[in-house]
């Protein structure tokens, strides 16, 4: 192993882009492979919503909707099925974008921070929305614990607004690092043998 | 050898665990949004 680099695999290839007065874009591999997903994902759904006999993959999708339903019924108390397809399109498509980047020669478009915190900071704009959908002028009560002697309340307010901002990177940090140190860790073991 | 196909292993679970954890966090941190207090 002459020139080995384990970081070589997370390389984004550009396959075309414009800059013009217009504004800038460009379609690179991690677009591809993210439409790629996309259309796994609604072949996935599409394909189990039928009403004939299913078949082992169709019901392993199903056992899935259920499993993602149970984890929604477990955290999340409010009626029976709502919000199940936002969190379980969000599931398909993490779970299908790290199992195809395990084929060789592939790409891991969760091993890329940009994609991942997209996800969170999607998902941080879509909470607050709803909250305040929810409760109106009522929301700001969020950052304020009940039974709180008063002069701390300055303190404990910046407290949790930092805590809830920093939602955003955890949630991303800890999928993007999970990936790229295992797809690292199985570069260099591999490059032993 | 078997080392690697041990890592591959682990690397198909934490496939799996890491789209559970996604889920089951952003789900908590709807429900703080929606049940507040």
């Amino acid at each position: 192993m002459l020139n080995f680099d384990p970081l070589e695999q997370f390389s984004i290839e550009l396959y075309s882009s414009f800059f013009n007065t217009l504004g800038t874009g460009s379609f690179s591999s991690i677009g591809f492979m993210s439409i790629f997903v996309f259309f796994l994902v609604m072949f996935c759904y599409y394909s189990s919503n039928s009403v004939f006999l299913l078949n082992k993959f169709q019901k392993g999708i199903i056992s899935l909707f259920q499993f993602v339903l149970g984890i929604l019924k477990d955290s999340l108390s409010i009626k029976k099925y709502s919000f199940i397809l936002l969190f379980f399109s969000t599931f398909l498509f993490i779970f299908i974008s790290n199992l195809l980047g395990m084929i060789p020669y592939s790409m891991t478009i969760t091993s890329h921070l940009i994609l991942t915190l997209y996800f969170s900071l999607a998902f941080f704009i879509g909470n607050n929305l709803i909250g305040i959908c929810f409760h109106r002028e009522k929301y700001f009560v969020l950052f304020l614990p009940e039974g709180v002697p008063t002069p701390i309340i300055p303190f404990l307010i910046l407290i949790e607004y930092v805590s809830y901002i920093s939602r955003i990177f955890s949630l991303a940090i800890r999928l993007f690092a999970n990936m790229m140190s295992g797809h690292i860790l199985l570069k260099i073991l591999i490059s032993f043998i | 050898m078997c080392i690697v196909f041990l890592v591959i292993g682990l690397e198909f679970a934490i496939a799996f665990l890491q789209a559970y954890v996604f889920v089951v966090l952003i789900s908590i941190y709807l429900n703080d949004v929606i049940n507040t207090h």
